[in-house]
């Protein structure tokens, strides 16, 4: 880079510096790269203490006992590092490990779908305006307001078991999950459809897919940014729920939600709590993570979401 | 104001019947059929038209539409003869397996619901006013950073998860309360209370500290604003202005609180599994287990309604404090 350059910084570096600067940033940043990086490397980790998440060990556990898990802690030892399941001796850091992977591969995708509908629908209603923004603005402001779980949970219904359950669950998130963006887009987007650049594209004639791709989408990175930081811990947040509630993934998959989920029968039981604390300390990382690092870049591209909440 | 509410209300009918017809052919159209699941197997084809005849779904989803909102307004009833289930208005639905309408069914699971929802909506506005405000006032202190930091990590918290913990460590570690169950309020009213208190905290505290985080920089930027100045320049005490300023951080925070209780009124779907309370919440995931498409369409319809008309009375009672409102 010359020097030239690299004075007349852009928007953009200027505020993912200021973002790099801020304490909440760095830690956000810091804390969601731990977790997706032992998401990532579930299987090396695994391998690495030696266990395998499918392996059920019967002999860990106390039948006399309610299947509570042999030693303190929930059998925590130099081979189980987080113990074991109780009730099925399964190895909690593999399940740990490999359940952050299903979680934040499925909010990922989620997210990006999201994203990119909510950004075009957004987009095209701050840009085209007329009768198709005052329909679809009626739309995205009634869903927002939407007892959007309750549906989710009754689409399971009529969702064909044939589909596999992480793409159905994938889907449906996304399905719910574009209006937030669509509405943040869409303020945005008014907003630069009054600039005269925007005029001189319009103007000139410039096809509708170059004004979206070229002129509108340069200048709405900032705020994308922070719409997919901030909708992905929240799509966590859904996604494990659902799990958790028994219509997201099937029981058997290594999944944060399902873990938590099936914790609530050992809760009363009275076993020691590792099989609870360690996925939810997981589970909160990410979307503490990804919250502080969201926070962060909307401060920096001073971006004004909904409410603050 | 009269045309004003009426064109809410115009509005919010609209919206309804929008929901419930693509809710119907979604749901009624699909592969799912009703009639199957009730017919059991081995299931003989005569055995399956009279069910289908029965439930109505030999009709087009449409129809049954058509059906369903006649029901919702002078009741339906199912079949004919002896065997004829009658479901009262409001009904929003029947369930075969249950051989109960499902009103009846969300009547029966309403109290539950609304004991967790109401208590933990007050909870939630309590902690939310008291601490934002407060942190606003000592803005970069103590009490601020623990606010500020306490929200976050609540913020960030799924309910499910900080219920979990609150019945390790209060129900099993301290045994200091009762971990689930709920006993209804005409039973004795303080064991109600003393049953509900866990699900009231998780729930406050959550939307709580949701609550107090915006309070806070909603407080900041009215102590800014121009007009606050200006009182504080007619010699208006510092106290005096707070107040003034805690006035109008209360109109959005009654917005945010009528939404989110019609929304918990749908289902604390969470805290009811959580807590092992049979709710509404319960109602829909066991409508689900059991293939109740009944129940599931109309228990996700009815938390449609509450919300529609918890944003009907808060558009109401937002045009009564702001004229603003009406003529937009």
């Amino acid at each position: 880079m010359t020097a030239a350059v690299a004075r007349a910084r852009s928007p953009l570096s200027l505020a993912l510096r200021r973002t790099a600067r801020s304490f909440g940033g760095r830690l956000g940043a810091a804390i969601l790269l731990l977790v997706l990086l032992a998401g990532l490397c579930a299987p090396l980790l695994a391998a690495l203490e030696g266990q395998d998440p499918h392996a059920f060990n019967g002999d860990l556990v106390d039948g006399n006992n309610g299947g509570n898990p042999f030693g303190s802690f929930g059998g925590v030892s130099g081979t189980h590092w987080f113990g074991v399941e109780p009730g099925t001796g399964r190895d909690l850091f593999a399940l740990v490990v490999y359940g952050i992977r299903t979680t934040v591969i499925i909010a990922i995708a989620a997210t990006v779908i999201s994203v990119i509908i909510g950004a075009t629908i957004g987009m095209a209603m701050g840009y085209l305006g007329g009768w198709f923004e005052a329909v679809l603005g009626r739309f995205v402001d009634f869903m927002f307001g939407f007892p959007t779980l309750l549906f989710l949970i009754a689409l399971q219904l009529i969702v064909p078991s044939s589909i596999p359950k992480p793409v159905v669950l994938t889907v449906v998130l996304a399905a719910f999950g574009w209006v937030s963006t669509a509405r943040l887009i869409h303020t945005q987007t008014r907003q630069l459809a009054a600039r005269e650049f925007i005029d001189a594209a319009r103007a000139s004639g410039t096809p509708l897919r170059r004004v979206f791709v070229s002129e509108l989408l340069p200048n709405l990175v900032g705020t994308l940014a922070v719409v997919v930081a901030l909708s992905f811990p929240a799509t966590v947040a859904v996604s494990a729920g659902l799990s958790f509630l028994g219509v997201g993934l099937d029981p058997s998959s290594p999944d944060l939600g399902v873990l938590i989920g099936q914790s609530i029968t050992w809760t009363y039981t009275g076993a020691d709590a590792g099989y609870l604390i360690f996925p939810s300390i997981a589970l909160l990382l990410i979307i503490l993570g990804a919250t502080l690092l969201g926070d962060a870049l909307r401060d920096a591209f001073d971006v004004r979401t909904e409410s603050g909440r | 104001m009269a045309w004003y509410l009426a064109r809410r209300l115009a509005a919010s009918v609209v919206v309804l019947l929008a929901i419930s017809f693509c809710v119907y052919l979604l749901f009624y159209s699909g592969p799912s059929d009703p009639a199957r699941v009730l017919c059991g197997k081995p299931c003989q084809p005569e055995r399956l038209s009279q069910i289908k005849q029965f439930m109505g779904t030999d009709k087009s989803a449409v129809v049954q539409w058509v059906d369903f909102v006649k029901g919702l307004f002078v009741g339906r009833t199912y079949g004919t003869g002896a065997e004829a289930a009658r479901c009262a208005a409001p009904c929003f639905g029947f369930s075969f397996d249950q051989r109960q309408s499902v009103t009846s069914l969300i009547w029966s699971r309403l109290p539950i619901t609304a004991s967790i929802a109401i208590g933990g909506a007050v909870v939630s506005l309590i902690v939310g006013m008291t601490l934002g405000p407060l942190a606003a006032r000592f803005r970069g202190g103590v009490l601020d950073g623990l606010v500020r930091g306490g929200s976050l990590l609540l913020v960030a918290m799924p309910a499910y998860l900080l219920g979990l913990l609150a019945i390790l460590v209060f129900g099993f570690q301290l045994n200091m309360v009762p971990v689930s169950g709920y006993v209804p309020l005409s039973e004795s009213p303080v064991d109600w209370a003393w049953h509900l208190i866990l699900p009231w905290c998780v729930l406050g505290l959550i939307n709580g500290a949701a609550y107090a985080r915006y309070a806070r920089n909603q407080m900041l930027d009215e102590l800014g604003s121009d007009y606050l100045l200006a009182e504080r320049a007619t010699g208006a005490s510092a106290r005096r202005v707070r107040r003034t300023a805690r006035r109008s951080v209360w109109v959005p925070v009654t917005t945010l609180f009528g939404i989110d209780l019609a929304l918990m009124l749908g289902g604390t779907i969470f805290t009811e599994k959580v807590f092992s309370m049979h709710g509404i919440g319960d109602l829909l995931l066991g409508g689900v287990s059991s293939h109740d498409l009944g129940i599931v369409v109309g228990t996700a319809l009815f938390g449609a309604a509450l919300i529609i008309v918890g944003n009907l009375i808060v558009d109401i009672v937002q045009g009564f404090i702001d004229p603003r409102v009406r003529r937009g």
